[in-house]
C-alpha cells in the first residue's frame, strides 16, 4: 500500500515538473484602447480596440533602422555620370610599341591608371542606390513605429466611429477643412492656425495622414508646409511616422494601413 | 508602393506635389489666342487702324496750346487714393482674430494646477458618469476597476474637458480605476511636469528645492534661456538710456561755458 502511495507520488511530482508554470505568468493583452477624435477640437466621441499587433509592439530599434536606412537609400537619386572607357575620347591607339622602349607596356591613354584617362567602373545617371528589405521586416517597422507614437502619445485617429458618434457642427470626422473663399469673413482661412493655438502645435512637425486628397487641408496648410506633411495613406513611410512630433490620421487611413501592414506579421 | 517610390525618387513631398496639382487646376490656365497666319487678315487689320498723327501734327498742336490729353479717350487714369497705390499692403486690415473664429470648445482653457482642484473635478467626473453622489477622493469605490469601457471612456473624457490637459490614449488603456486616474494626473500635470517637458530634452531632470531635505543642499534655480536674453536686453537698455542723457547733459554744459 505505502509502496503504491509513493509511486502515485512520484508521477504527480513527475507531471508537475513537465508542466511547470511561472507563479505571475499571463497572457499579454491581446487589444490596446484607441479613442476617436474629431478634428480641429481633437474631442473624443468614441474609443475603439485595436490589436496590440498594430499598437502594442514593443520598441525595436534595430527594426526602424533597418527601414529608415533602406528608405533613404530609394530616395537617393545620384547624378554622377563618370566616363569609361569607351568614353574617354582619346584614341585607341598603343601609346608605346609592346617591345624595345625600355619602357613599361602600356595601352592607350584611356587606361584608368593613366593621368587623364577613363574611370575603371564607369556608372551612368541616374545611379540605383536602392536596397531591398523583407515585406516582414517592412511591415513591422512600420507597425513599431506607430506603436512608439502610440505609446508616447502623439498619435490621434480622426473619424466619427462609421457614424455612429455625435460630432459637432463646427467638426469634422474627415481630416478636411472647408474651402470657403467666397464668403466674407473667411474662417477657414485662419482654422488651421486656431487649431494649433488651441493645443500648442506651434512650430511642431505635425503629420495627417489622409485616406483621399484633401484640398482644404493641402490649400490651408500651405502657409505652414516646412513643419506640416499631408500625406495620403499609401505615401506614408516609417520616416515620416518617426519625425513627426504628433500625428493625425483618419479612420479609414488607419484602419487600411493597419490591414496593409498586419499580412504578413512576424 | 511603386509609385510612392517614384514620387519620392523625384524629390517632391506628396504635399508639395499635390498643392502643386492643385495649382495647376484647369480653371487656372492663362488664355492665349491662336496665331493667325492668314495675310488677308492682316491687311484687314491695318485698314481699321485708327490713323496715326505725323510728329508735325502734334507738335504744331502742342505749340498752338491744344489740350491733347481730352482726345484720349481710351485712357483711363487711376485716382491718387489709398486704395490703389500697389505695394502697399495693410496686414491688420484683414487679419480675422483668433476669438472671433467658429471653435467647438468643449476642453476648459484653465489647466488644472492644484490637488485641491483636481479632487474637485474628479469628483465631478466620477458622478456625473455613475450618477453617484461620492463626496471624497479617499472613497473606496474609486479603487474600483472600470467594468464597462464606454463608462471608462465617458468618466475620462470628463476629466480631460475639466482638467484642460488631453489624455493619451495608452494611459486610456492602462490606467484601470478612478484613483489610478488621480495618481497619474497629479503625477504628470498638477506637478508641472508635463509644462517643463520638452521636446528636445526628453529625459532631462528637473531639481527642484522641495525636493531635497537636507540643510546643507542649495539646488541653484534654473533660468530659461528667454528670461536670460530678455533681462540683458533691459539691462543694455537702460544702460544706453542713462549713457545718452550722461553725453545729453555735458553737450548742453559745454554749450553754457
Amino acid at each position: 500500500m505505502l509502496k503504491n502511495n509513493s509511486s502515485a507520488l512520484n508521477i504527480s511530482r513527475s507531471l508537475a515538473t513537465t508542466a511547470k508554470v511561472l507563479p505571475n505568468v499571463q497572457a499579454p493583452p491581446p487589444y490596446t484602447l484607441a479613442t476617436v477624435r474629431t478634428f480641429p477640437s481633437l474631442e473624443p466621441v468614441a474609443c475603439m480596440p485595436v490589436s496590440t499587433n498594430i499598437l502594442g509592439v514593443p520598441l525595436r530599434r534595430d527594426i526602424l533602422w533597418r527601414a529608415v536606412v533602406q528608405e533613404n537609400d530609394n530616395r537617393r537619386v545620384g547624378a554622377s555620370n563618370p566616363p569609361g572607357r569607351s568614353e574617354n575620347g582619346y584614341s585607341r591607339h598603343k601609346i608605346l610599341p609592346q617591345k624595345g622602349s625600355g619602357n613599361a607596356r602600356v595601352g592607350d591613354a584611356n587606361s584608368p591608371t593613366r593621368h587623364k584617362g577613363a574611370r575603371a567602373l564607369a556608372r551612368h545617371a541616374p545611379n540605383d542606390y536602392t536596397t531591398l528589405l523583407p515585406n516582414k521586416v517592412l511591415n513591422l517597422a512600420f507597425r513599431t513605429a506607430l506603436s512608439h507614437q502610440y505609446k508616447q502619445g502623439n498619435l490621434f485617429i480622426i473619424g466619427d466611429s462609421n457614424g455612429t458618434a455625435k460630432i459637432n457642427e463646427t467638426d469634422s470626422s474627415k481630416l478636411d477643412i472647408t474651402l470657403n473663399d467666397e464668403v466674407k469673413p473667411n474662417f477657414s482661412s485662419v482654422l488651421f492656425n486656431k487649431f494649433m493655438n488651441e493645443h500648442g502645435l506651434e512650430k511642431k512637425r505635425l503629420l495627417f495622414v489622409t485616406s483621399a486628397t484633401r484640398p482644404g487641408l493641402l490649400k490651408y496648410t500651405d502657409m505652414y508646409k516646412q513643419k506640416v506633411d499631408v500625406i495620403e495613406q499609401d505615401s506614408v513611410e516609417v520616416n515620416d511616422l518617426l519625425k513627426a512630433s504628433k500625428i493625425f490620421i483618419e479612420e479609414a487611413a488607419f484602419k487600411h494601413l493597419a490591414e496593409k501592414f498586419t499580412s504578413l506579421t512576424v | 508602393m511603386s509609385s510612392s517610390r517614384i514620387i519620392m525618387k523625384s524629390g517632391l513631398r506628396v504635399s508639395q506635389l499635390a498643392s502643386r496639382q492643385s495649382q495647376l487646376s484647369p480653371g487656372r490656365y492663362i488664355h492665349t489666342t491662336a496665331v493667325s497666319n492668314d495675310m488677308f487678315s492682316w491687311l484687314r487689320n491695318r485698314k481699321n487702324k485708327a490713323p496715326v498723327k505725323s510728329t508735325k501734327d502734334v507738335i504744331s498742336d502742342i505749340e498752338a496750346g491744344k489740350d491733347l490729353s481730352k482726345n484720349n479717350e481710351n485712357v483711363t487714369t487711376l485716382e491718387l487714393i489709398p486704395e490703389n497705390f500697389i505695394g502697399k499692403f495693410d496686414k491688420t486690415k484683414n487679419v480675422i482674430p483668433l476669438d472671433t473664429v467658429p471653435y467647438n470648445k468643449w476642453m476648459s482653457s484653465n489647466k488644472v494646477a492644484t490637488e485641491e482642484e483636481l479632487n474637485t473635478i474628479l469628483l465631478q467626473a466620477y458622478n456625473e458618469t455613475f450618477g453617484t453622489n461620492v463626496a471624497s477622493v479617499t472613497d473606496e469605490s474609486l479603487n474600483e476597476t472600470f467594468k464597462d469601457i464606454t463608462q471608462k471612456f465617458k468618466f475620462a473624457k470628463e476629466l480631460q474637458a475639466k482638467s484642460g490637459y488631453l489624455l493619451s490614449d495608452y494611459q486610456f488603456t492602462v490606467l484601470l480605476s478612478p484613483i489610478s486616474f488621480h495618481k497619474y494626473y497629479l503625477r504628470e500635470f498638477v506637478s508641472g511636469k508635463a509644462s517643463r517637458y520638452k521636446e528636445s530634452e526628453p529625459n532631462a531632470i528637473h531639481l527642484t528645492p522641495e525636493s531635497f531635505n537636507a540643510p546643507n543642499i542649495r539646488v541653484v534655480e534654473d533660468i530659461p534661456a528667454k528670461a536670460v536674453r530678455s533681462k540683458f536686453r533691459r539691462i543694455v537698455k537702460e544702460v544706453d538710456t542713462i549713457e545718452s542723457t550722461i553725453t545729453k547733459n555735458a553737450i548742453e554744459s559745454a554749450k553754457e561755458t
